[in-house]
């Protein structure tokens, strides 16, 4: 299932094989040169080494947060190591090009933050202050970090407040940030921290992880003493089963609204985060016309390059032709359901294969019903759930609904199916 | 004593019978010989044989030729044989069979159905009927699968490569018993089958309608492999019962091996796709409205208390695959 282009969020993560073209103009005025002479030494690249070659496989940005020496940055960037430490090490390494060995101490997954530490001790570190409150919209601010490791550059760009339709908190930020930021602080006039780079949509449209996500991170690191963090992996673990539940409840906050599409009666946008795009195909020369409409919440939760989860799509296909008689309708009507897919990225090493159970239900007429599950192998109690259901009582047209859920409980994923049974139906 | 003479090719095609009652006679390429057998390697005065009415034999006695005359897998040169009837020498490249009048022959056999059955499939009306079915078939094939307004030429095209495939299929055997059998038999190949084609054909579309009753989705693929493993080896042994020399056993061995080896294939195949991790769902795909559908339809409470058993069948999964890692 394709998304709208304009949809499409790059996490600013960068590969050894990108290569770019683009010149990025960071215009620097007095203000952006102050604040980049002052936090210079606090900005880190973050590079994540394959142990045998000794070489980057990822790198992001990093800086110094905390007086104890904590360093914040994007989760992300740090999941190889995090994921596969055995394979993978972990540095950063400031403008000098001095090398420092870290460790990751804790993480918020959901947020796609990390504190990383030192495994030296060290000279105290120049600390960013956290800012008290958020800047007013349209003010400027300014994103450091190391673009395509080219060297350390400071960024100016508008405040543009949360972004609107989120599930996952994130902070609009215009201006270019390149893959490569990925981690680095975003600051204001006084160079206080506003927020965390994360992801960019292209077109000088950034991501930013909100002050208080990371203020919350540092206020846990603080209370509990650093060396008393539960093992990353059940740091993680613990998140994302919250995540699912957080999740869950946000997509039952309201009744679900439902729309018209075509001769069916379906929902719409079902929770804030979630937008829906459609288009028809009913040109006259067409033989079978279709109206569709596809939802899917906005972001999901980076586990690994591998792995994402907390998500939910769904599509309606109401399908109908004059033209065509009734068996060839269907025979053409089954190749629409063929090649469902989860809407998540997941390979072997994380889930399951499919197990899927299908039959003919009784709803008002006929309807193919398919219900597929696969488990996660790190995350025992959670399943990407899909659902396929297409309407086999009326000669000449149809409606196929479709949904994946990436992430869920087994009772959640079946509370989804079942309401979501009930909603598609044909117009009364 | 009369003696019967049997002439055989190298390869066991029959040739020549000749009878005497002579208790002397030569065998050889020259025409003063009693018994002429003109192949390029058997000597003008090959053989003398003298009858020996008291051991109830034949003296055989080669007049040590350039080839000389083979018996049981030896090679004799002016030597003496003793034969017994029924026994065969090899002059040249022929074999030589003798016997006495009153030795028996083997019983008459029975005239099968399954001969009549493959002789009428031959007949114009057989062909015509089953072609009229072919015809029949593909229209209804192109009108409910084809997507376009005219299914003329689906129609046409699907009908036309049917009938390439059985006429070459059946070229193929025609020319397999032309040369084994020396008789064509073009249409009784033909006409069997695409008799068996057609019923294949048909029984796929039904094992289709019976999956989607049935919500199987494993159920096509096994069909399709043992219905077109029974249709080759139901195939084959028509085409070598009307094509080749081949006795009862070599023929059903050779047909039910094929079909098996065709079944074998499939099911193995089968086995290793399964094995490997799959991203996509695998699901049964075929729709048909629900007039098709002759089962009572489940609901939806029932629906999902099974489906919620496939959380259980995904972690039973995942556990395998840990301990496969472990």
């Amino acid at each position: 299932m394709s998304i709208p282009l304009k949809n499409r969020v790059t996490i600013l993560v960068l590969g050894l094989t990108l290569s770019f073209s683009s010149i990025i103009n960071a215009q620097v005025d007095s203000n952006a040169k102050t604040l980049f002479d002052q936090f210079s030494q606090s900005v880190y690249q973050v590079r994540v080494l394959e142990k045998q070659s000794r070489t980057k496989a990822a790198i992001g940005s990093g800086f110094f947060a905390s007086s104890q020496g904590l360093l914040v940055s994007n989760y992300h960037v740090v999941a190889p190591y995090v994921q596969e430490p055995d394979k993978y090490a972990l540095e950063v390494v400031n403008q000098e090009n001095n090398r420092l060995p870290m460790d990751v101490i804790a993480v918020d997954v959901i947020n796609d933050l990390a504190l990383l530490k030192p495994t030296t001790i060290l000279s105290k570190r120049l600390a960013i202050p956290l800012s008290h409150q958020l800047p007013v919209k349209g003010e400027e601010i300014y994103s450091l970090g190391n673009p395509h490791d080219l060297g350390f550059t400071v960024v100016e760009g508008t405040f543009n407040g949360y972004v609107a339709k989120a599930f996952y908190s994130r902070l609009l930020f215009t201006g270019p940030i390149n893959p490569g930021m990925s981690g680095g602080p975003v600051l204001n006039r006084q160079g206080e921290l506003v927020g965390v780079n994360v992801a960019t949509a292209g077109n000088e449209l950034g991501f930013l992880v909100p002050l208080e996500k990371i203020r919350a991170l540092l206020n846990k690191a603080q209370l509990n003493h650093i060396d008393d963090f539960t093992s990353l992996q059940k740091q993680i673990i613990q998140q994302v089963y919250k995540n699912e539940s957080l999740f869950m409840q946000a997509l039952y906050q309201k009744k679900w609204p439902e729309k018209n599409l075509g001769k069916a009666q379906v929902i719409g946008e079902i929770a804030p985060f979630i937008s829906c795009w459609g288009d028809a195909q009913n040109d006259d020369e067409r033989l079978i016309k279709s109206v569709y409409t596809r939802c899917r919440s906005e972001g999901s939760m980076f586990l690994s390059p591998r792995l994402s989860t907390g998500s939910v799509e769904y599509e309606f296909h109401f399908v109908y032709t004059t033209r065509l008689n009734s068996h060839q309708f269907y025979q053409w009507y089954s190749n629409r359901i063929r090649h469902m897919s989860a809407g998540n990225r997941a390979t072997k090493t994380d889930v399951s294969s499919f197990v899927c159970h299908e039959d003919i239900v009784n709803k008002e007429g006929a309807y193919k019903s398919v219900f597929c599950s696969r488990q996660y192998h790190n995350f025992p109690l959670l399943y990407d759930v899909l659902f396929v259901t297409a309407s086999l009582d009326r000669y000449q047209e149809g409606v196929i609904s479709h949904f994946a859920l990436g992430g869920v409980t087994k009772k959640n994923g079946i509370r989804f199916a079942q309401d979501f049974m009930r909603y598609s139906r044909w117009k009364p | 004593m009369e003696t019967i003479i049997e002439v055989y090719s190298r390869s066991g095609k029959f040739l020549e019978r000749f009878r005497t009652s002579k208790t002397s006679f030569t065998l050889g390429r020259a025409f003063s010989c009693d018994v002429i057998l003109s192949e390029p390697h058997i000597s003008p005065h090959h053989v003398t044989v003298e009858v020996n009415e008291s051991l109830n034999a034949w003296q055989l006695t080669d007049a040590d030729t350039i080839n000389g005359t083979g018996f049981k897998n030896r090679r004799c040169h002016g030597e003496s044989l003793l034969l017994q009837s029924g026994d065969e020498v090899v002059m040249g490249k022929w074999r030589i069979r003798f016997y006495q009048s009153t030795h028996a022959v083997t019983e008459t056999v029975r005239l099968t159905s399954a001969d009549t059955f493959l002789s009428s499939m031959g007949q114009p009306l057989v062909i015509g009927i089953v072609l009229s079915l072919f015809v029949i078939y593909t229209g209804l094939q192109s009108q409910t699968s084809s997507l376009h307004d005219s299914w003329l030429s689906s129609w046409t095209n699907h009908l036309i490569g049917y009938l390439i495939f059985l006429a070459m299929w059946s070229a193929l055997w025609t020319f397999v018993g032309r040369v084994s059998r020396h008789e064509m038999r073009f249409f009784s190949h033909f006409g069997t089958t695409a008799l068996l084609l057609m019923i294949l054909l048909l029984f796929e579309e039904f094992a289709k309608w019976l999956a989607f009753n049935w919500q199987s989705n494993h159920l096509p693929g096994f069909v399709e492999r043992w219905s077109f493993g029974i249709f080759l080896g139901l195939a084959l042994w028509s085409n070598m019962y009307l094509a080749t020399n081949h006795g009862p056993k070599t023929r059903r061995r050779f047909s039910i091996g094929m079909a098996f080896l065709v079944i074998g294939y499939g099911t193995v195949q089968e086995h290793i796709q399964k094995k490997d991790f799959i991203a996509l769902p695998v699901y049964s795909d075929i729709l048909y409205h629900q007039d098709y559908y002759w089962m009572t339809p489940t609901s939806q409470e029932e629906f999902l208390t099974k489906s919620a058993q496939t959380f259980e069948t995904a972690a039973q999964q995942s556990d395998d695959k840990e301990e496969t890692t472990n």
